[in-house]
């Protein structure tokens, strides 16, 4: 079989133009993936499933509260999953993704309820969430997170 | 015998501690162009009040001269390398001078800077109040 210079014309600009459109393919199914594992992270909150929450997470994670309170991986996990209060709901409200190599920047509005064990007294927050998140190997896992209050 | 890794990780430690204190210095002198070459063109800036901006805007009022920094402290600083991106988080204090007013604030930072190339640069920013 002989390739004349016009096959191999055609399919260099064939190539090139699947160059030119898999970047932008690439990056909206990476968004996806990361907004995947984002609402998979608020239904483990929800749950206080700790086994679900330490696959979401590098074991570098650090993350903080809106007190300026910082817990590595183990203490978050730990607080997260102690029965010392119930999350009611999350709402991780007008949610942005932003793929940057490597790395997501994402941000929402925190809406949570919680109820606490001890008294069954009811306490609501009302937060603006940074997460960033980083590929590890083919997976997106929460590498920090800070709150403030809103 | 430091491995070629140890003294890679070192020396993302301390380029990334010089970039942050650049930017301090950037910050307290309202220098725009310092501040855009510190910065990632995708730059996520936010405020403790929830207040976000990009690059663009981050730079234009942080340099506008309506808000005069008499002093910005980053206390008690930590760095933490996981391959091309760096935690930082630190306990800002600043004083200064808005609106013909004294001010001063103390917050919680938390700054993650991306190597992209040679150089590490700020790609978000987060505060809240103490």
């Amino acid at each position: 079989m002989t390739i004349n210079r016009r096959d191999l014309a055609l399919s260099t600009l064939a190539l090139s133009a699947l160059a030119l459109t898999t970047p932008v393919l690439a990056a909206s199914a990476e968004e996806e993936a990361v907004a995947k594992k984002v609402e998979a992270f608020r239904l483990a909150q929800i749950a206080a499933d700790p086994k679900a929450l330490g696959a979401l997470c590098w074991d570098d994670l650090s993350y903080s509260h809106s007190s300026g309170k910082v817990e590595d991986k183990a203490t978050f996990i730990t607080n997260a999953t102690d029965g010392k209060s119930k999350f009611l709901s999350i709402e991780y409200k007008d949610p942005t993704i932003k793929v940057v190599g490597p790395t997501a920047i994402v941000r929402f509005h925190w809406l949570g309820e919680q109820e606490m064990a001890a008294d069954g007294k009811k306490v609501s927050t009302n937060l603006h969430i940074l997460m960033n998140w980083q590929k590890q190997g083919d997976e997106w896992k929460l590498l920090s997170r800070a709150a403030t209050k809103l | 015998m430091t491995s070629n890794r140890d003294h890679t990780a070192a020396a993302d430690h301390e380029a990334v501690a010089r970039n942050v204190e650049a930017f301090r210095l950037a910050q307290i002198a309202a220098d725009p162009k310092a501040l855009t070459a510190l910065c990632a063109d995708d730059l996520s800036y936010s405020h403790s009040n929830g207040f976000l901006e990009d690059k663009a805007a981050f730079v234009a009022n942080a340099t506008d001269g309506k808000t005069e920094f008499l002093s910005i402290t980053y206390k008690d600083p930590t760095i933490k390398i996981v391959g091309p991106a760096a935690i930082v988080r630190f306990h800002w204090q600043a004083e200064m001078m808005t609106g013909g007013q004294k001010v001063a604030n103390s917050l919680h930072i938390l700054m993650n800077w991306l190597k992209q190339g040679d150089e590490w640069k700020l790609l978000s920013r987060s505060a809240t109040k103490l």
